[in-house]
């Protein structure tokens, strides 16, 4: 069979960014907690001018720019967003066009923080089909437009950016995309989400302005994070017929750095090979893990041949982890 | 006393939509109120800096303190503080 290879990765970060100085709408003895609490120092902010799909087609531009290939001969572009243009159509269509990507389809999906690794794990299968050469996959979030400015338990911890990666099919068997282990708990789908706006209440039922922002609960989010991230990953590697101790990175949804510590401790893995960049950009959901990804093979962490886990949690409940061979 | 609970009553039920069928009173402990958590001490730190101007500590809004110890604290904050 086929295998399906990560053959360049981009991201892009806005330029804006806002330190937890910058937060002023909270007291100086609340934004002394925003670190201790989640290790987050800053985060980046799109412009009032920019929207998701303009994250998306930057972090596209720099993952293809990397080793020049022409976008007229991408076959497919996997977008993942909870935070899109608008309800619809689906954000990547945008990108499809301001890319030039004729030949490409373009979709969307939404597993919010896990949309990482079930974009990656459906653009892998599309693939091993036989069908498709390549797909581009692009996550981008922009959820300094869906937060409420005033809410101390969400605005602080979120940032905007983009990642992206292009697979490709490959002759070779022993890289690329090995595994992946997907999950989700529907019974707990309050427990992140944007409450208005869609059709369980439309704009005109929205009754104060906060049901159209985000939330979470936060407690909840934390023990369940803690819980999955290990299990999965556990779970992924059990699969695959591969140690923990042969992992060179996990990349981790970067939700919180306790989350993170949460998970070394429980796998019995030092937190040094879990690459970690919220500090500097915040949590940007579905995006965090292609950041990451890019960065860690720029900074030559990771590089050809390694095997790295790619592990994401969020709404839905869903969760889920890749093992790829870079 | 009595606007300022008002005021402060008001702004808590705008902040927590899910007090719901819960009567806040000044006795009602901030425990009492669903889904306050440390996170939403800060929102409650925010509300009382920008509709009161005082600036109230957070270790001052724990779960055990009451509405009437904040009103307390608004109105005299000086003396809440030497306190």
């Amino acid at each position: 069979m086929k295998s399906t290879v990560i053959v360049s990765t981009g991201r892009y970060l806005p330029d804006n960014i806002i330190p937890n100085s910058a937060l002023t709408q909270f007291s100086r003895e609340a934004q002394s907690l925003i670190g201790n609490k989640t290790g987050v120092l800053a985060r980046r902010h799109a412009g009032e001018n920019q929207c998701t799909s303009d994250l998306a087609l930057e972090a596209a531009r720099s993952c293809l720019g990397k080793i020049n290939f022409p976008p007229e001969d991408i076959e497919g572009i996997i977008l993942s967003t909870s935070s899109p243009d608008r309800i619809q159509p689906a954000t990547a269509s945008r990108v499809q066009h301001l890319l030039g990507a004729k030949k490409a389809f373009a979709f969307d999906i939404n597993s919010v923080c896990s949309g990482s690794v079930y974009g990656l794990h459906l653009a892998d299968a599309l693939i091993k089909t036989g069908q498709y050469g390549n797909i581009l996959f692009v996550a981008a979030e922009l959820y300094s437009k869906i937060l409420n400015k005033s809410d101390f338990g969400t605005f602080p911890y979120f940032g905007d950016g983009a990642g992206a990666a292009l697979l490709q099919g490959s002759a070779a068997s022993d890289r690329g995309i090995l595994r992946s282990c997907l999950a989700t708990d529907g019974s707990r789908s309050d427990t992140i989400c944007v409450p208005g706006g869609g059709t369980m209440m439309p704009y005109d039922k929205i009754t104060h302005p906060r049901l159209a922002c985000f939330r979470m609960k936060g407690d909840d989010v934390f023990a369940f994070a803690l819980e999955k991230g290990p299990a999965v990953i556990r779970q992924l590697l059990a699969a695959a017929g591969v140690n923990l101790e042969d992992v060179k990175c996990f990349i981790c949804h970067q939700a919180n750095i306790n989350i993170l510590r949460g998970i070394a401790d429980t796998l019995g893995v030092p937190l040094e090979r879990f690459y970690v960049n919220l500090d500097r950009y915040g949590n940007t959901a579905s995006a965090s893990v292609l950041i990451a990804l890019d960065e860690a093979l720029e900074e030559r962490v990771i590089g050809e041949g390694d095997l790295v886990v790619t592990a994401a949690f969020g709404g839905g409940l869903s969760w889920g982890a890749n093992l790829i061979r870079i | 006393m009595a606007s300022t609970l008002k005021k402060l009553k008001a702004g808590i039920e705008d902040l927590f939509p899910e007090v719901g069928s819960l009567i806040i009173t000044g006795e009602t402990r901030l425990g009492d109120i669903p889904d306050f958590d440390s996170m939403a001490a800060v929102n409650l730190q925010s509300f009382i800096e920008d509709n009161f101007k005082v600036a109230i500590p957070l270790d001052l809004l724990g779960e055990d303190t009451t509405l009437k110890d904040i009103v307390d604290f608004i109105e005299n904050p000086a003396q809440q503080k030497a306190a």
